[in-house]
């Protein structure tokens, strides 16, 4: 059942056209991730669905009914800011009851229903505290239980972990999850930042320009992107340009690069094109340095000589810089599991996998 | 009701007040001001012809007299207050201790608020014959019923008022300066000194132009220290305009000079914004 | 010899303070010490001997008691007024983003730059325009007219400091406009509506040039009357009354810290030393 759905909802400023023609729906219960550079959009959409910016076309439509004439107080939609926005001068109760005074919750129930929900977030005891004596992710919580504690149809999250320090962004990503999955809320969280997008949504849109250039599964953004530009922005990449030259046996296409180095992929992975030009884009942490991780001789392997200019290890993982030809750098990032950091000069062989190209259209 | 109706609704009762008690005085004494004069009349009469008499009438030295008289004082007066005030608030502002920076501008806002009578008698009866007249005097040399004494109480009655204010908006536009620069400037070598004249106190240029600016508009447009610690012998453009009102009763000449000063004290403001703001953009 | 420079430097900046503090606190010392001279003529400063008489003198004085409950009724009704419109045209300003927002506030602030003569000379002349010669509706105008800007200002800037998003999360939680304002925006604003009365009743007081045009032979305020006197009969009763409104000032002074905190009133500044 679709909670929410877009249909070409489109917004400008002026000349500018913020949000153009987007449409997109969201089931019940699950998280979709708004993800995007800044000014792509983004948060022009979360306005729009939360009733802060009016549309210039288009309709967006919760539970089935258009809201797009309705003020942000008629709409049941929960907005978490990113600044959380809690009222510095009222207690964290106070804050979290706020909702359900205006909302028409009847006046006894709602005691119990603030302590439920602060029991949610993990905040019993800070009842009457006032926000300007919370940490960071503390208040984060607060505003989460304010939210939530209306049981609004979807809610929206603006940036969510932004604000925090790294450790903490990992503790409260696992928390958030756990929060929404209890009340099982329709949610959609907006970001700039791929980790945050790919492990708290089901599915993932990635906009640009005020367009939605891929939707679909973290996995298949990560491993399929469609695109130069959604490739770049979920992860770390290598890129390559080519022709194809020739077609192997098995579905194996080779390509000559301007380098000159030849690859093999697989002509499954490889888009349909107007051109032959391709973008090929091989993940830093798809590459081996070493050849006895290599299982299948037969698997059409690739293989690029070349020689060590910088290795840092950072703790989990060490990250090295390859020189393959004049100049060419390619990233490589292996896990560290206590083998012996390669020196600067060495020569190494680069191995990856043809399934593990990623192929895109050189157009744009 | 929509955003804007409401909008609307808070801000029509201000703009009413404005309009009946300001807008149209001005206008009032604007078109009084072009009226012709009948000596004894009170005023001018209802059906006067319009004339520019009372306005060319003050093309004359005697009243440029008055306009000179009044920058004169001003633009010391304002230049004297920066440069006494400027350090004051630097202290102030770096002060770390809270109970300091609260009785300090908590002592300035006092002499801000104070009753302009109570400042200008207090004055009297320091610097007048009762007080410290002849001590005073015979510093500078010069005689306590002379013109040069009155003029230097008159000065000091201004700086009494424009002293506090400039260091109450320089507080401001110094704390908004990085203290670690002029460490940065104290590190490669310069002087303590140096440093806050080369990098404090050019950074600190627009607030210390607003400042100007505002004890200048001040000074102009004084009123009660010019009357009763200048005993007739200094005059502003403000006690003419009340010479003009009270002694002889010609309300267009007065009004005359009441739009001429006010379109001076415009123009100055004007102008001096304006130029902070187009060589230091606002953010 | 740059720290010879820098010990100079320092030297002359506490001479600095120190003379411009003895030459702002010194007159008021030696008024409020004249007040309390128990000689019964204006005569050289220090005085021989103390007394009460020139309170006693201003208290049985119906001139000045009369003089002191105009200012006072005058500045009161003037602050409430004042008040209640300013805050009601800050709020406007703050929410109107449309042409003319500048000029607006402009001209809402205005009357802190047009010189309190000429205010009082055009008021005048439009009040006798109009047929009032009523002193105390005269003086009501002329007091309104110039506490507006001060309401208007620290209202603005209270509001100004409210991140738009704490209404915003009260009106996606359920509030109207309405709502929001009063159950968000005016408990954060309040310390710049009253930091704005302080301002008003203060200059309301203080105000000589405007009520010297508008007053009346009935009606007067304090300093007036005390203008009065200065010029025909200079004594000590008007340091009475000065030292009276001294204290005054300083009520109003103790109330606005109790509100804001007075180190707050010009804020921290972007960096804390």
């Amino acid at each position: 059942m679709n909670i929410l759905e877009l249909r070409n909802v489109t917004k400008r400023f002026g000349n500018f056209t913020a949000v153009d023609k987007v449409s997109f729906s969201v089931q019940k219960g699950k998280v979709l991730s708004l993800l995007g550079p800044s000014g792509c959009g983004k948060t022009t959409t979360l306005r729009l669905i939360s009733g802060f910016e009016n549309v210039d076309e288009g309709s967006i439509l919760v539970s089935g009914k258009d809201v797009v004439n309705k003020r942000p107080y008629e709409r049941n939609v929960g907005l978490l800011f990113q600044d959380y926005a809690l009222f510095p001068h009222m207690s964290v109760e106070q804050n979290v009851a706020y909702g359900m005074k205006h909302r028409g919750f009847e006046k006894k129930l709602i005691p119990n229903r603030t302590n439920e929900m602060l029991e949610l977030v993990k905040l019993i005891g800070f009842e009457k505290r006032k926000p300007g004596q919370l940490s960071g992710g503390q208040q984060q919580r607060v505003a989460l239980a304010r939210s939530l504690a209306i049981s609004p149809e979807i809610i929206l999250l603006d940036e969510p972990l932004s604000a925090l320090d790294a450790k903490l962004r990992q503790e409260l990503r696992f928390e958030l999850k756990e929060i929404l999955n209890t009340v099982n809320a329709t949610t959609i969280v907006v970001t700039h930042d791929q980790e945050e997008a790919m492990s708290l949504g089901d599915s993932v849109i990635v906009m640009n320009e005020g367009k939605i250039i891929q939707e679909g599964h973290p996995t298949d953004i990560y491993e399929k992107p469609n695109s130069k530009f959604v490739a770049e922005f979920v992860g770390r990449s290598n890129w390559f340009n080519g022709n194809i030259v020739n077609k192997a046996d098995d579905g194996i296409l080779k390509i000559k690069t301007t380098e000159g180095f030849e690859f093999n992929i697989l002509e499954s992975l490889t888009p349909e094109l107007s051109n032959g030009n391709y973008e090929i884009c091989v993940r830093p942490e798809r590459i081996s340095l070493e050849k006895n991780e290599i299982i299948d001789e037969d698997s059409y392997i690739n293989l690029l000589p070349g020689k060590v200019v910088d290795v840092a290890h950072l703790g989990p993982d060490i990250h090295t810089v390859i020189e393959v030809s004049n100049k060419r750098m390619i990233k490589v990032v292996e896990k560290y599991t206590g083998q012996v950091l390669k020196n600067n000069g060495t020569n190494v062989n680069l191995y990856f996998y043809p399934k593990d190209c990623i192929i895109v259209s050189s157009e744009k | 009701m929509t955003k804007n109706r409401s909008t609307w609704l808070l801000l029509t009762p201000g703009i009413i007040l404005f309009l009946i008690l300001l807008v149209a005085p001005i206008t009032n004494i604007l078109d009084e001001s072009l009226r012709l004069f009948v000596p004894g009349r009170i005023g001018a009469a209802k059906d006067a012809p319009y004339t520019l008499f009372n306005y060319t009438e003050l093309i004359d030295k005697a009243y440029f007299f008055y306009l000179y008289e009044t920058f004169r004082f001003g633009i010391t007066v304002s230049l004297i207050s920066l440069v006494i005030g400027f350090p004051i608030a630097y202290s102030i502002a770096r002060q770390k201790s809270t109970l300091f920076r609260k009785l300090a501008i908590g002592f300035l806002i006092g002499m801000m608020f104070l009753n302009t009578l109570v400042r200008v008698y207090a004055m009297q009866l320091t610097f007048g014959p009762t007080g410290y007249a002849k001590f005073i005097s015979g510093i500078f040399d010069i005689s306590p019923n002379g013109r040069g004494y009155t003029e230097l109480i008159v000065m000091l009655g201004l700086l009494h008022y424009t002293i506090p204010i400039s260091v109450l908006t320089l507080i401001g536009t110094i704390q908004n300066i990085n203290p670690r620069l002029t460490e940065a400037a104290q590190i490669l070598g310069s002087s303590r000194l140096k440093s806050h004249l080369n990098i404090t106190v050019p950074l600190c240029v627009p607030g210390i132009l607003s400042a100007f600016l505002i004890c200048l508009t001040l000074c102009l447009s004084a009123f009660v220290v010019p009357m009763v610690l200048g005993k007739g012998k200094v005059l502003f453009i403000s006690n003419l305009i009340y010479a003009r009102f009270s002694e002889i009763a010609n309300y267009p000449s007065g009004s005359a000079v009441a739009i001429i000063m006010l379109v001076v004290s415009l123009s100055v403001i004007f102008i001096i914004s304006s130029f902070v703001s187009s060589r230091w953009s606002t953010k | 010899m740059k720290r010879s420079i820098d010990n100079f430097g320092t030297f002359f900046s506490v001479i600095n303070i120190l003379l411009a503090f003895i030459f702002l606190i010194f007159p008021i010392i030696v008024a409020i010490i004249m007040s309390f001279d128990g000689r019964s003529y204006l005569g050289l400063f220090p005085p021989p001997e103390y007394s009460l008489r020139w309170y006693e003198r201003f208290f049985s004085d119906a001139y000045y008691l009369q003089g002191l409950k105009t200012s006072l009724i005058i500045a009161i009704i003037a602050t409430v007024v004042s008040t209640t419109i300013g805050v009601s045209a800050a709020i406007g300003l703050d929410r109107y983003q449309g042409i003319g927002k500048q000029a607006l506030e402009s001209l809402f602030l205005s009357p802190l730059v047009v010189p309190a003569v000429v205010i009082g000379f055009a008021l005048l002349m439009f009040f006798a325009a109009l047929g009032i010669f009523d002193g105390f509706t005269r003086l009501l105008g002329g007091h309104l007219i110039i506490t507006f800007p001060y309401t208007v200002r620290t209202t603005l800037a209270g509001l100004v400091g409210i991140r738009k998003s704490l209404t915003e999360a009260a009106m996606n939680l359920g509030a109207t406009e309405g709502q929001a304002f009063w159950d968000v925006t005016f408990p954060l604003a309040r310390t710049g509506i009253v930091a704005g009365s302080v301002f008003a009743f203060a200059f309301s007081m203080d105000d000589v040039a405007v009520s010297l045009f508008l007053t009346s032979p009935q009606t007067y305020t304090l300093p007036v009357a005390m203008i009065s006197m200065m010029r025909t009969n200079f004594d000590l009763t008007i340091a009475a009354a000065a030292v009276i409104l001294m204290t005054f000032t300083l009520c109003l002074i103790i109330i606005l810290d109790w509100v804001i905190g007075l180190d707050k009133i010009i804020g921290k500044g972007v960096y804390r030393s």
